[in-house]
């Protein structure tokens, strides 16, 4: 527990942080989207009170577009609130392909302005594992955000979570540029730290371009 | 007065370029730096609005390449990050001419585009 309390400390909260941020930007945006379509409509409805002519598929798209914009502020929020309320509870059932599904749409912006597409199986089988939500977010983000950096030309990162024997398995993919990397160089201190606290161990095929946690 | 609009968020510039072209104001549109050095080297631009963060060339960085070839632009920087008072001292160290918050109100944008286009003049 010592353990636990002491690496919720800077790293984590710095990951946190910097999540919320880009989360932040991102809601941001699809206000400033949904400012526009408002002010576009406002726009033609005083051109028609001026006696212009308005082409009513203007404001159909307008007012698709706006829609759109809630849609996907309402899938930010609530990927937030998951988010927020995975400090709730310290050790429970998760199931970590909601988990990756999760982080890929909390990256989204991030992967985004790094230039890397992520893929994930929204249709994966449940992949259940009991562990402290919160940690286990933060430690899959490490590895992504390492992913992402050795993304190589390719730049599409694949995100798996499989029951392998008797193990869970979360699998980086595609990393082409992982060749380029000393194998001792990931994962560091901070990623052992959090691997130890959650049971679970990294490997790395630099051949296949993989990265692994298991559990 | 010709506005290049860049921002990495397709609705928002497309919807801005219509709004502006509603107030007789010509804007381009385009979602990169990349696309915005291209439409640089083919038209001739008064004010280019540069979103801070954009993926591969922010609009710092993009500022900096646009001013090479094109000396007579001008630049209005806008961004959804940090306070007004952070951006402020951050936009007049680049040299940007104004920095705005999103969302944007338009009418504001209208004016500060009118007054550089009358600074220019002036010029």
């Amino acid at each position: 527990m010592v353990l636990k309390t002491d690496i919720y400390g800077d790293n984590a909260l710095k990951f946190f942080g910097n999540m919320t941020a880009s989360i932040s930007h991102e809601v941001n945006n699809v206000l400033a989207i949904i400012n526009e379509n408002a002010g576009l409509l406002g726009d033609l409805c005083a051109m028609a009170e001026r006696g212009h002519p308005v082409d009513p598929g203007r404001i159909k798209t307008a007012s698709q577009k706006i829609i759109n914009q809630v849609q996907r502020g309402d899938a930010i929020i609530k990927n937030l609130n998951k988010f927020a309320h995975s400090v709730d509870e310290p050790d429970c059932d998760v199931n970590i392909s909601d988990i990756i599904f999760l982080i890929s749409g909390l990256s989204e912006r991030i992967a985004v302005m790094r230039g890397v597409k992520l893929e994930i199986n929204e249709k994966a089988d449940p992949v259940i594992v009991t562990s402290n939500p919160f940690l286990l977010i933060t430690l899959i983000w490490f590895f992504l955000d390492f992913a992402m950096s050795v993304a190589g030309k390719k730049k599409t990162v694949y995100l798996n979570a499989e029951k392998k024997q008797d193990k869970a398995v979360i699998t980086f993919s595609n990393l082409e540029g992982l060749a380029g990397i000393q194998t001792d160089k990931f994962p560091g201190e901070r990623e052992q730290k959090f691997l130890t606290a959650l049971s679970a161990k990294a490997t790395t095929e630099v051949a296949a371009e993989k990265i692994n946690i298991l559990f | 007065m010709k506005i290049l609009l860049v921002d990495d968020e397709k609705e928002l510039v497309s919807t801005l370029a219509e709004r502006l072209s509603l107030r007789d104001i010509e804007a381009d549109w385009v979602t990169s730096g990349e696309a915005a050095i291209t439409s640089c080297e083919t038209k001739t631009y008064d004010i280019a609005v540069l979103d801070i963060k954009m993926p591969k060339i922010g609009g710092i960085e993009l500022k900096k390449r646009l001013e090479e070839k094109n000396p007579g632009l001008k630049y209005i920087f806008i961004t959804g990050h940090g306070s007004e008072d952070d951006f402020k001292v951050a936009s007049n160290e680049k040299g940007a001419e104004y920095y705005l918050v999103k969302p944007v109100n338009i009418d504001d944008l209208v004016i500060k585009m009118k007054e550089i286009c009358l600074k220019k003049e002036q010029v």
